[in-house]
């Protein structure tokens, strides 16, 4: 395994080796926060590539100061919110109805989920409120951070975020009955 | 003293093994709490190490994305499109000088030389109405006779009659005359015309016997004209349109700050860039004037993070405890211990009466007073008064305005196409080489544009996205341009016309007023079609 600055020392100065090493490192972790924002798997991979080309040139701006991953992901992150605002009007803008049904007290536990059910999940929630649950809840971006990045309002935000969330719940809710039955 | 007990083994002992059951709402309010935070808690705790494979096309997309930036950005070091266009133009250079010194060198032998002319041995004894037929279909000789002035023997047969003698018939030179055979393309008007001529017969295997013989013999006898002009001559007017259209890729080269032309060169990349045009041609000789309207969109990529700081302050008063101090607040209250009815008599009113009456001669005045008293019961209480001394221990507080910054920072990206229209008038001097169907250009000129507008993102010198509409832009650019390409001639009136061409801006894009000079350094191809008139 390669000393990680040998890496990226070889990547700033345009070395496709050691850019390959770099990707075949790196591509697993960032492909799987572009699956959580792409509708299909290639859109994901659009998003990796695009991002990891962004790295690639950007690289030389990495201060080794903070955690050089984290610096990767959030450039990925950017870019999958750039393809979303790119892509606006090419989405379909679902909404979600409001659910009023209220969460009931059914046990659900992290391990009665698969990475496959719970992406599955949030494929289905509409762009807008997918973007923004990833944001919030995965990435711990604030409503008003994000209201900035998607250029809506907070409350916008706010409302989508609830929505999605009950919008998920309710899914989870019948994943986990139909697990147990 | 043995017999101390600590009192922190007393609760040890008393709660060691102490169990109580808490109330049935505690796991409730639990579990709703755990519920209110249950889709996101698990999404981020599942996903945060979450990894998936991508496709191996990713790879090979992002290497080739990245070795087409790298061609398209110039670096010593490194292969890229300005060495590619060098060696390009190079060749075509190379290429053209090697066939226009064979075309030079052709044009000498044919000159001396002059004509040639090769016997049809069958026709010597021929009578004269075959001569005049002969001569008859000579003007109707096309092309192909032009062929058979090669100056070879081409008649084997006549060589083998004739004791190996090659004949050949030489036409005493003429210095004005001269036979371009290459221009096979070119359908000049033949004059054909009989002569007596001298056979000078050459006999070249023995290399001693040379005769002499006056003999009319009907020839095949074609004589051209002089043709000295370019084939394209037959066009008469020298004037010709081309209608262009010319791909580009486009850097800039920047100067400014270092810290601003280092972002933005970071953050910019070659984009597409096109120009359309009409442009009119002036031929003298082998060179061509051309100048046109041509209307130019240059553009670049322009993807930017930028990192915006919102500062919110407000004013608000805290309290610190700053100390405390102990007094002593002392009162007093009185307690009653008992209670008792006294009645008291008191004199509501008073009267007197004087009554003066005489007794036995004496003169007696006597005052009867009247009292008139009420009994009233007064309660009487025993009481005991009891001072309190109650000690008070209070904090001290001290106020302390405090300004609260609050920092919101927000990054905003930006991925833009910026572009740049400019309406140009070129002034170009080309020269062409000539070689059967192809012309090989090369020239070189200056290009006047006209700046229309310009739409997309840049950086000021405070670091800061604005648009471009907002910048000061230079109304007139002069740029340079070197093109070199070839054309090709499907017909006297039409070509079509492949060109490479690089071109830089002399001046920057943006008015000396403005931090920030930029300028353009396009290589594309030229591609267009040529109409003269």
């Amino acid at each position: 395994m390669q000393d990680l600055e040998k890496i990226i020392e070889g990547c700033q100065k345009g070395q496709r080796s050691f850019q390959k090493l770099l990707y075949d490192r790196y591509s697993p972790v960032l492909m799987g926060i572009c699956m959580r924002y792409a509708h299909t798997s290639d859109e994901a991979e659009d998003i990796l590539q695009e991002g990891f080309v962004k790295i690639l040139k950007q690289i030389n701006k990495f201060e080794k100061k903070g955690s050089f991953e984290g610096w990767m992901k959030r450039i990925v992150v950017n870019t999958a919110i750039t393809n979303y605002r790119k892509n606006l009007k090419r989405y379909n803008q679902g909404e979600l109805n409001d659910y009023n049904s209220q969460f009931h007290s059914t046990s659900m536990y992290e391990a009665d989920f698969t990475h496959e059910e719970l992406l599955n999940i949030i494929k289905e929630l509409p762009e807008g409120y997918r973007v923004i649950f990833n944001l919030y809840a995965i990435e711990g971006y604030k409503h008003k951070e994000i209201a900035e990045l998607l250029d809506i309002d907070v409350a916008t935000s706010k409302s989508q975020y609830s929505r999605a969330k009950k919008s998920i719940r309710q899914k989870m809710e019948e994943i986990s009955k139909i697990n147990i039955e | 003293m043995s017999n101390r007990v600590d009192i922190e083994d007393i609760f040890n002992e008393a709660f060691q093994d102490f169990k109580t059951t808490p109330s049935d709402n505690v796991w409730g309010n639990l579990e709703t709490s755990l519920n209110n935070s249950f889709p996101e808690t698990t999404y981020a705790n599942k996903f945060s190490d979450f990894t998936y494979q991508a496709s191996d096309s990713v790879w090979s997309a992002i290497s080739s994305k990245l070795w087409l930036d790298s061609f398209l950005r110039f670096s010593l070091g490194n292969f890229n499109i300005y060495y590619a266009a060098s060696i390009v133009a190079s060749l075509f250079l190379a290429f053209s000088l090697l066939d226009f010194n064979k075309d030079k060198t052709n044009n000498i032998v044919s000159n001396d030389i002059t004509t040639i002319k090769t016997v049809d041995k069958s026709n010597v004894n021929n009578n004269s109405n075959s001569n005049n037929k002969d001569i008859k279909n000579n003007n109707a000789l096309t092309t192909n006779s032009i062929n058979e002035i090669n100056p070879v023997i081409d008649d084997s047969t006549s060589v083998s009659n004739n004791n190996d003698v090659k004949e050949t018939l030489v036409v005493p030179t003429n210095n004005t005359s001269k036979i371009n055979s290459s221009e096979d393309y070119y359908q000049e008007p033949i004059d054909v015309e009989t002569k007596t001529v001298i056979k000078y017969v050459n006999k070249y295997i023995t290399d001693t016997v040379t005769i002499f013989k006056t003999d009319t013999v009907i020839l095949r006898d074609t004589v051209f004209k002089e043709v000295t002009k370019d084939p394209l001559a037959v066009v008469k007017s020298p004037w010709s349109v081309d209608l262009i259209y010319t791909p580009m890729f486009s850097n800039t080269t920047l100067g400014g700050p270092n810290n601003i032309v280092n972002k933005i060169n970071d953050n910019t990349s070659p984009a597409y860039n096109w120009s359309i045009g009409l442009n009119l041609n002036y031929k003298i000789n082998n060179f061509s004037i051309q100048s046109g309207i041509a209307y130019t969109n240059f553009a670049e990529k322009f993807s930017y993070s930028e990192e915006t700081m919102e500062i919110n302050k407000h004013q608000e008063t805290r309290y610190d405890v700053v100390g405390e101090y102990t007094y002593i607040d002392k009162y007093s209250e009185w307690i009653i211990t008992g209670m008792d009815i006294v009645p008291i008599l008191d004199t509501v009113s008073s009267s007197y009466e004087i009554h003066e009456y005489e007794y036995n001669g004496v003169a007696i005045i006597d005052t009867v007073w009247t009292y008139q008293t009420d009994t009233v019961m007064v309660q009487t209480y025993d009481s005991m008064e009891i001072v309190h001394y109650d000690t008070i221990t209070a904090l001290k507080y001290d106020s302390v305005d405090v300004v609260i910054i609050d920092t919101l920072k927000t990054r905003s990206f930006y991925e833009f196409v910026n572009r740049y229209t400019y309406m140009e008038i070129p002034l170009i001097l080309n020269y062409e080489l000539k070689h059967n169907k192809l012309s090989y250009v090369f020239g070189g000129g200056l290009i006047t544009g006209v700046f229309l507008n310009a739409k997309g993102k840049g950086i000021s010198l405070d670091d800061e996205v604005v648009s471009l509409e907002d910048l000061p832009f230079m109304k007139l650019n002069l740029s340079g341009i070197v093109n070199a390409g070839v054309h090709y001639h499907f017909n006297p009136k039409m070509s079509i016309l492949f060109e490479a061409v690089y071109r830089r801006n002399f001046n920057s894009i943006y008015n000396n007023s403005y931090f920030l000079e930029q300028r353009f350094n396009s290589f594309g191809l030229k591609l267009g079609m040529r109409y003269r008139f």
